[in-house]
Parts: C-alpha cells; structure tokens; sequence
C-alpha cells in the first residue's frame, strides 16, 4: 500500500552523519566528492538534504534573544565593581585612584562631557566628608543638583570610588573623636554606615527608574544582596509601590525599594546585607525604639534611618519627618 | 584635605565593553541552556564575574565569544550536573530514535513545504519547543551550531570536547528534532501517518525481505 519510496541503501545510512557535516560547510574535498556523487544517485538524500535545509532555515528564523536593557545596566555594573574589587586587592590603597581610562570607549559610556563628571567626582569626594566634619559648600551642591539623572550610577561608582580613596588618604584631619582609629585593612573589608548613607542619599536625590515593577521580582535580588529581599507592606502609610533596583555599594549591593506617597513625597527602602557595613556612624545618632537600636539622621535635607533585624540590614530615606521616618523603618524592618 | 581628583573618569574599560558586546549571544544561549529567563540571567551573571577574574587568561585577538561561550556553558555545567542524564540518551533503548530512513521521501518532501506555507508560525513554536525538549548537550551544540552559527572548532572549544563528539551532538540532536518534528507534523495532518504504515528500520525490512522469501 506504500507508495515505493526507496528504503535507503547502506550507502545512505554510512552517509547520513556526512550530511549533516556537509550541510555545515565543514566538509573536507574529498569527502565532498564523495557526498555529492551519491546525492546525485540518490533522491532520497536530496529529500533529506533538502528537509534539513528547511530545518536549519526555521532555526534561524528563531526572534534572537536580546538581553533586556536593565540586564545590560546591571551587568556593567557587576563587571565595573569586580574590576574594582580585584583593583582593591592587588593595589596598594596608597597607589592613585584605581581608574583605567579608554578614551576609545565613549561610545559605551553614558557619558560624554569629562569635564563634567569630573566636577561630579570632586563634588562627591567633598560631599563624602562629613566623616570628616567638612561642609559641603553651596556651590558643590549646586553642581551636583543640576546633574542629569542619567549621571546618577556612575556617580554612585564614583563615589564608591572617592570615598575608599578618601578614607585610606594617609593624613585625615583628625576626624570626630567616635571614628575609632582601626587598621586600614577593616575599611577595604567593612564599610561605614555613613558611607553606605552617603550612597543611598545620593540615589535618593537622583533617582534611577526601577528595574522590577512587580513587587514578586524584588526576590531575584536576593543572590546579588546576599540577604532575603521583601518589599516592605508600607501601603497603610498611604505609600504607593513603584519599583525596586540594585544599587552597587563599595564592596557589596543593596536593593532600593522605591514607593511614592502623596504630596510628592519619595520613599525609599534600602535592604543590605549587614555583615558588611560597621555599624558606628558619626553622622547618625543612636536611638532605641522598642528595643531595638536605629540610626537616625538629617543628611543634605532627607530624613535617614537605618536600623538590623534577624541578619537584614535596613535603611529608609525620605523627605517626611523623623517620627514618620522611625514608623516607617520599624514598619519595614518587620 | 582633598583628594587629587581624577583627570577622567571612565566606567568601562575595554575588556569589559567587549564582553558586553557578546551579552546577547551569552543571554540568548544561556536561556536556550536553562529555559527560563530568570536563571539566564543568574547563570550570565556568575559567568561575567568569573570571566571577570579570569579575564588575565583571555588574550587579546582571540573570540572573545567563544571564549565567553565558554565559561557560560562550563559554569552551567558545573552547576546543573545531570549525572546520568546525557548517558541514558546516548546508550539507552532510545539511543538512535529515528531510524536513517524512517521517513519517506513524501513525508519529508510534505514536512518541507508545510515550512513554506502558513503552518510556517506554528511550525516555528514547534520547533522552538523540540528544541527546548532536548537533552542539554545535544541541545547546546545545535544552538550554538545553527543559532548562533558557530563552527565545529568553535564548538569544540566552548564545550571542551573533540570535533568528532561536537559532529555525534549534532547529528544526534538534530534527528532528535526532526523526530518531534515528525510527531508533530502527523498530529497536525500535515502527513499522513497510515500512508508512512509502520516505522520501518533497516532491519525490520531486510526482516521481511528475509520472510518473504521463504
């Protein structure tokens, strides 16, 4: 009842791996010879090649898997802090700043005007300082306001940047008096609350869009903070969720929650992982709040409060007041 | 005291925009390994770290993606072992599934022009999903060869075997594929099973030539 279709002679079955090899152009000549005189005797091997053809032609049609965008970001900027990282470790800390410089690379950069990420870096090493009691002069601040947003992530690895350098300066001013002097080693292993501050403020103030909109996604976070991410429930503040992101900090990474209450009122949630940050703060004032200690403070007009529980580091940053602020943290440091 | 600020300030060197160049080729093959976005990303990530402190053995001049490729599929590897997996396929009952000749000339020649025709969308999604369906190794090495067009030698390197065994992978996944292709071809009528009559091998038919002769 079949319509004879020649079953394949041995020659086919000996032939069929040659095809596919032939197909992919990686043939040898003489094994070529060999394939196409039998393709030229056999129908059924045409039909085959011919099906294998179409085959191939479908899997390139295949829409190509391109990276989502947010990806790429983080991926920079996973690969720019590892670079610092091992930089931290062969350098000595005394060596200049551990920045290497393609001018061929503009094109990828998100910026293009040195002149003005330099006044950024030298606005964020000055801005850094409150560790060591400086002010932050008018002019500074204002440079640093009329920064586009899109400044904002490498200003945050700039700062990364000043600040270890800041800190490991062989001659400070003889800072506050609660900046216990400790081996420069514990400042490249652990951070000081203030410097995570400093960062977290500075992304406060200038804003990134979110990377995850869906409250759910905030967990994929969890492997690149190295604690369990949860988006705080701040909704009965009247607080409106509106996305969350990585932040790269010196030697780890917080996700940022990010809310918006009414008013204009920003609300942003930090997660850290706690192991890596000193817990001592020159800046920010110890108090307790049923039972438990957290940080308050006033940085360049927004309202700080960091606070630990269960192994999770938690840091709020608002323009609301400080009573607001405690509810808040307490809130979200369930 | 102010720090000497830095004449320029630069984000991303060179090696680490090159590897970003090559972020979509490791995305793409890192989903089609994982099938699942979420963990591409994850295994994407450890493998830039690790390309990261490797990055002294990488010399210049030579694929990058490849190279990249490389610690991408090592690292999945690594991580989602499947033991016995990849040697059942290779030894078990179903090792050669689809026998050289299976199909007939009509069917292939039917399967062909469904290609070009408007089954071609859900012929697509099929194709997708047998791809997916694919044990890894099979399934990376037609990816590579026929997704991301890389050659034999290139293969090889990134999945740290012979050329010989990259040619068995993919003669092997690619008659896994036309297979699911075959199923799927019959049950949307594309060709007509009972014309195929049963599947017959090399040695079922010499079987019967050997009966009828009696």
């Amino acid at each position: 009842m079949k319509a004879a279709s020649p079953l394949p002679s041995p020659s086919c079955r000996f032939l069929s791996p040659a095809m596919d090899t032939y197909l992919d152009g990686e043939l040898s000549p003489p094994q070529l010879v060999e394939v196409e005189t039998h393709l030229a005797q056999c129908a059924c091997c045409r039909e085959r090649i011919a099906l294998d053809r179409a085959l191939r032609a479908s899997m390139k049609r295949i829409p190509p898997l391109r990276a989502p965008d947010s990806f790429r970001d983080r991926m920079r900027a996973v690969m720019a802090a590892e670079r610092f990282l091992q930089e931290q470790k062969q350098a000595p800390w005394t060596q200049a700043l551990p920045v290497r410089c393609h001018n061929d690379s503009t094109n990828v950069l998100p910026f293009r005007r040195p002149g003005k990420v330099a006044a950024a870096t030298q606005t964020v090493l000055v801005s850094s300082e409150p560790l060591f009691g400086r002010v932050v002069s008018w002019t500074e601040r204002r440079s640093r306001r009329t920064l586009p947003v899109r400044y904002a992530a490498p200003f945050v690895m700039a700062a990364g940047v000043a600040f270890l350098v800041s800190v490991h300066l062989p001659s400070p001013p003889p800072a506050k008096t609660s900046t216990s002097p400790s081996a420069p080693t514990s400042f490249q292993a652990h951070v000081g609350l203030d410097g995570i501050v400093e960062d977290l403020i500075s992304l406060h103030a200038q804003p990134l869009p979110p990377e995850v909109t869906q409250p759910d996604e905030v967990r994929r976070f969890d492997p690149f903070v190295g604690v369990p991410v949860e988006p705080p429930k701040l909704q009965r503040f009247g607080a409106k969720w509106e996305g969350g992101r990585i932040l790269p900090l010196r030697n780890s990474r917080a996700a940022v929650l990010q809310y918006s209450m009414a008013g204009g009122h920003r609300i942003s949630v930090y997660v850290y992982d706690p192991r890596r940050v000193r817990p001592e703060s020159s800046t920010l004032k110890q108090r307790v709040v049923r039972d438990t200690p957290i940080y308050v403070g006033n940085i360049r007009g927004y309202n700080v409060a960091a606070t630990e529980r269960q192994g999770i580091g938690y840091a709020v940053a608002t323009d609301l007041d400080e009573p607001e602020n405690i509810e808040l943290i307490a809130a979200s440091a369930p | 005291m102010t720090p000497p600020p830095p004449t320029e300030l630069c984000e991303v060197d060179s090696f680490e925009k090159d590897a970003l160049a090559h972020l979509d080729a490791m995305y793409s093959v890192a989903c089609r390994l994982t099938r699942n976005p979420v963990q591409a990303e994850d295994l994407v990530h450890d493998a830039l770290v690790k390309a990261m402190r490797a990055r002294e053995q990488f010399q210049p001049g030579t694929n990058m993606k490849a190279w990249l490729l490389r610690i991408v599929t090592t690292t999945f590897l690594n991580q989602y072992k499947r033991g016995g997996l990849e040697r059942d396929v290779l030894e078990g009952p179903n090792a050669d599934p689809l026998a050289d000749g299976w199909m007939s000339s009509s069917t292939m020649r039917a399967m062909r022009d469904a290609e070009s025709l408007a089954l071609q969308p859900l012929l697509q999604e099929e194709l997708q999903a047998a791809l997916e369906a694919l044990p890894e190794e099979f399934r990376l090495a037609v990816v590579l060869s026929d997704v991301e067009e890389m050659s034999y030698k290139e293969i090889a390197d990134i999945m740290g075997c012979p050329m010989g065994t990259v040619m068995s992978r993919l003669h092997r996944g690619r008659k896994l594929l036309k297979s699911a292709l075959y199923e799927q071809a019959v049950a949307l009528g594309i060709v007509d099973e009972a014309a195929e009559a049963e599947p017959t091998n090399l040695d079922e038919y010499r079987a019967k030539r050997r009966l009828a002769a009696r």
